[in-house]
């Protein structure tokens, strides 16, 4: 005996429907990462020279590379740059640096 | 037994549905329901491109605020429109003159706005006002632009111009994401990317290196390196700026010239644009003058090392361009490591002991001093 087969037709339409419905969610939901901007913390490290070590702390306004400063003897900036910061990972204390 | 089957009436309308649908195929519904779902995405990206240029404003207006500027909104409002008619080109004699005159009235009239607005703050705090009014106004721009193709889309039908909007949009608010950050950055002071050019300067100069104004916002200095006497050549630090280097080194060259010291070699030393999959802060060398300006520099170097023989050659630091306007990733600080040691090598290889060597430190000098 043939099956009755009429339920197919709505079924596609509710399928039809139902992907309509999810890309929408999906392209609000891109739109609101788009506004809250997507870029990564990141975290600004200065590098101070010390003679024979370096030091590392975290940007202050006012750094600028080849400004002395006196956080050790004859220390002078000789680096800044951005670092992307760890999940997870809290600000870090001042350190030696590798030379 | 009979089967349990869905009522007439749900059967008719899916019946008709797709007979509804079927018809509109062939009416060209369908492309006018996706030129519809277009619109409404770039509609949506526009606002944020809003959004993004109306806090890029604030920010700048509340930096220049701290800095006690005199009706900041005023003169923000005018540098968004402010505009530069690029010279003709139809007749290219004289060109790289005009349009470097155009650029000095740019940067003249800039300047003595920025005086007037903020007398109280000092060089660097309005060198990074200016800039930050620039970016503000870049995204204001790319705002505008995005607008007046969408409306002109929309208004003249042009489906083609829709869909190529719709499909560069991600492309355009990286750009704008990029701008962004990047205004952060400027107002905070720190290094960029493109930084990396005066980076090596002065880390060839050393620390203590007596630097003099030889052009406007350009500073130049003397070293010596492995026997040969090595002039360099960077903008004033650390406020943004990215000098005059071409002037600077024509003149500074000039100078040794006519004391009888003509350099042996000309090296200069920028920021560049990498190509997607290469590594960013690899190093390169190659021949020509290393600068990314519209001409007026770019020419001063490549003439002057015409005029008296001197080979030019150039050592790049690859990067994105959301890159070279944001905080200086680690990865390029090490490049500038890099570049400067290739600097040092090329001074080794192509110079002998008692020559003279004349190096550019190409890029906006932002958070590196002298």
């Amino acid at each position: 005996m043939a099956e009755d087969v009429t339920w197919i037709q709505p079924l596609l339409l509710m399928i039809a429907l139902g992907t309509v419905i999810m890309l929408t969610l999906k392209q609000a939901r891109d739109l609101k990462k788009l506004q809250e901007g997507t870029g990564s913390k990141e975290r600004i490290i200065t590098l101070i020279d010390c003679g024979e070590d370096r030091k590392e702390r975290d940007f202050k306004e006012g750094d600028y590379i080849g400004k002395q400063v006196d956080e050790c003897l004859n220390g002078v900036i000789v680096g800044i740059y951005a670092v992307k910061e760890e999940k997870g990972k809290t600000k870090a204390k001042p350190r030696r640096a590798a030379p | 037994m009979a089967q349990a089957s869905l009522p007439d009436w749900i059967s008719a309308i899916s019946q008709l549905a797709f007979l509804l649908i079927f018809l509109m195929l062939f009416l060209g519904v369908n492309q006018r329901f996706q030129i519809y779902m277009w619109s409404r995405d770039i509609k949506a990206k526009l606002l944020v491109l809003e959004n993004m240029a109306k806090e890029s404003e604030t920010k700048a207006v509340e930096y220049m605020l701290r800095h006690n500027a005199r009706d900041p909104k005023g003169i923000l409002a005018k540098v968004k429109d402010f505009f530069l008619i690029e010279p003709v080109s139809i007749e290219p004699i004289d060109i790289i003159k005009r349009m470097d005159h155009l650029f000095t009235i740019r940067r003249a009239v800039f300047r003595r706005e920025f005086e007037k607005a903020m007398p109280e703050a000092d060089e660097v705090a309005r060198s990074r006002a200016e800039t930050a009014a620039e970016i503000a106004s870049a995204l204001n721009w790319i705002y505008k632009v995005v607008r007046h193709l969408l409306l002109t889309g929309e208004k003249t039908k042009n489906w083609i111009l829709i869909m190529q909007l719709q499909l560069i949009m991600p492309q355009i608010l990286k750009i704008a994401e990029a701008y962004k950050k990047a205004l952060n950055d400027f107002i905070k002071g720190t290094p960029i990317g493109d930084s990396a050019g005066p980076i090596v300067a002065l880390r060839l100069a050393g620390q203590g290196s007596e630097w003099r104004e030889i052009e406007e916002e350009t500073v130049a200095t003397s070293t010596v390196i492995e026997g040969r006497k090595v002039y360099i050549v960077k903008a004033r630090g650390p406020g943004s700026s990215v000098g005059k280097p071409g002037a600077a080194t024509e003149k500074l060259i000039e100078e040794l010239v006519a004391r009888g010291e003509k350099p042996s070699l000309m090296i200069t030393v920028d920021a560049a644009l990498k190509l997607e999959g290469e590594e960013t802060g690899s190093v390169a060398e190659g021949v020509g003058a290393a600068i990314g300006d519209p001409g007026p520099e770019k020419i001063r170097f490549e003439r002057i090392a015409v005029k008296h023989g001197i080979p030019l050659k150039a050592v790049i630091i690859k990067m994105g361009l959301e890159e070279a306007i944001q905080a200086m990733a680690k990865s390029i600080y090490e490049g500038s490591l890099k570049a400067e040691e290739r600097v040092r090598q090329l001074i080794r290889e192509e110079t002998r002991e008692g020559d003279t060597v004349v190096v550019i430190g190409v890029g906006n000098t932002i958070g590196v001093g002298q």
